[in-house]
């Protein structure tokens, strides 16, 4: 104990005694603006079921069997909700031979296999909950599916990439940008090469011209968190454009 | 040295509490109400989620106001409310199971917790050896705690929450007023074990040094 430490003690017990009196002078929780509240509580909630959600995670990563049945039990609703939403704005339909269920177990088996390799990378406090995190997965899985051309459905973007690009004669990366040919290139490239997170969050704001806070929200993701990936986002984009550019050139 | 304020300036937040009395309770902590809590904390600390949700809703106008008023006071910063209520719930349901209604009540527990989280992320800018080269840091000679009454006590709490550096603040209010393992607190503040005995024995000497302060002007006042 370090000496003179006593009087530290016991000014530690008057102000939790001088905390608990200004409080029961209140008397009653502080009137603040509600709407403020209402998002507060909404945040503490989803901070809670994230730590639990963290502890179920960490649990089956370690090999607990009860808690992957537990984790899968709660995430199967989620992925397929993901999966027809996905599925529904590409005009497709989950139940044309069992295709949703098929999409859910992939992602199911990519977040759990190789002792869960997939699964331990997500972390709650880089700001996406596991439901936004594993929608990324489902992301993935559903675009990759769909993108392999087993049913046609990005038959139109393999047509525009299979363009010569090859001959490009090095003008600027900012004149390229006009190029659409260079473009759909770029964009075939892009979801050879982004992570899933990155990928799904390039669809959102690019390609589907979503409003970010609504992209925020259904990824779990904080607005700050959104800019701060965009921001990334938009660094790694230039990066393999600038590489895609010089392949060209060479 | 803290710096020196009025009497008046140190019991205006009192003062201004008193004010606004209006619905207060006669006891937080008794009647049906309050067997009512404790049965919700209990439930929460089990992992009950509609438990939890319940204290969420009952505590996060405290931790919000606690939080805004004592970011008012030291810092002009905005926009980390959330994030501060959010690691303050996150604490506060930690310690759940350990919590007992004689430390005090709910509310004044996650007023304390939430002050606490403030503190130390004030304190996380602040460097470590900005204490040793303090010159304003003398040794203090020592003081008797009988010769202090309850007044001047929850004076020297007042003139410490206004007045102390963020680390030394942060400091004891983690470890002295929330309780927390000094340990996990210098963890939290990216202290090493030099490093918290020097905060802590500099914290010591300025609360002497104030405490004495108090105590002349109380004889003084009496001569």
């Amino acid at each position: 104990m370090i000496e003179g430490e006593d009087i530290l003690l016991r000014l530690g017990e008057v102000a939790r005694e001088e905390v608990a009196r200004e409080v029961q002078l209140i008397g009653r929780a502080p009137l603040l603006d509600a709407s403020e509240i209402a998002s507060l509580k909404r945040g503490l909630v989803s901070a809670l079921k994230a730590e639990d959600d963290k502890r179920l995670v960490d649990s089956a990563v370690a090999g607990d069997r009860r808690a992957s049945d537990e984790l899968v039990e709660r995430l199967i609703p989620v992925l397929a909700r993901r999966v027809r939403h996905l599925l529904r704005r590409r005009g497709r339909s989950g139940e044309e031979h069992g295709l949703e269920k098929d999409l859910v177990q992939d992602t199911l088996i990519r977040l759990f296999s190789h002792e869960a390799r997939v699964l331990a990378q997500w972390h709650p406090e880089k700001g996406a909950t596991l439901d936004g995190w594993c929608g990324f997965i489902v992301d993935s899985v559903v675009l990759s599916y769909l993108r392999s051309g087993r049913r046609g459905a990005w038959r139109e973007l393999a047509v525009e990439t299979d363009r010569e690009v090859a001959e490009d004669d090095g003008v600027a990366l900012e004149a390229r940008t006009l190029d659409r040919a260079f473009l759909s290139k770029l964009l075939a490239h892009l979801t050879e090469v982004l992570p899933p997170a990155k990928l799904s969050l390039f669809f959102a704001l690019y390609v589907e011209e979503r409003d970010a806070s609504e992209v925020a929200e259904e990824l779990g993701m904080s607005m700050n968190a959104l800019y701060t990936a965009r921001s990334r986002l938009i660094r790694l984009v230039q990066a393999e454009a600038r590489s895609l550019s010089q392949e060209g050139v060479a | 040295m803290m710096p020196r304020r009025s009497l008046e300036s140190c019991t205006a937040r009192t003062c201004m509490l008193e004010t606004r009395r209006g619905g207060a309770r006669s006891s937080i902590g008794m009647g049906s109400e309050a067997a009512a809590t404790g049965s919700t904390i209990e439930r929460a600390a089990r992992g009950d989620q509609r438990a939890r949700e319940a204290l969420v809703d009952m505590l996060a106008p405290w931790l919000l106001a606690r939080i805004r008023q004592t970011l008012a006071a030291r810092s002009d910063r905005r926009g980390i409310e959330q994030l501060l209520s959010v690691k303050a719930l996150l604490r506060l349901f930690a310690g759940l199971p350990s919590f007992t209604a004689r430390r005090a009540s709910i509310e004044a527990w996650a007023s304390i917790v939430a002050e606490s989280v403030v503190l130390q992320e004030l304190a996380s800018s602040h460097e470590v050896e900005s204490i040793e080269r303090d010159p304003s840091v003398t040794d203090a000679p020592s003081l008797d705690l009988a010769a202090l009454d309850r007044g001047s006590l929850v004076l020297l709490v007042a003139r410490m929450r206004e007045c102390l550096p963020p680390l030394e603040l942060s400091l004891f209010w983690a470890v002295y007023v929330e309780a927390r393992d000094s340990a996990e607190v210098a963890r939290d503040l990216k202290l090493d074990e030099s490093a918290l005995d020097l905060a802590t024995k500099s914290l010591v000497k300025r609360v002497f040094a104030e405490a004495r302060r108090i105590r002349e002007a109380a004889i003084e006042g009496v001569t």
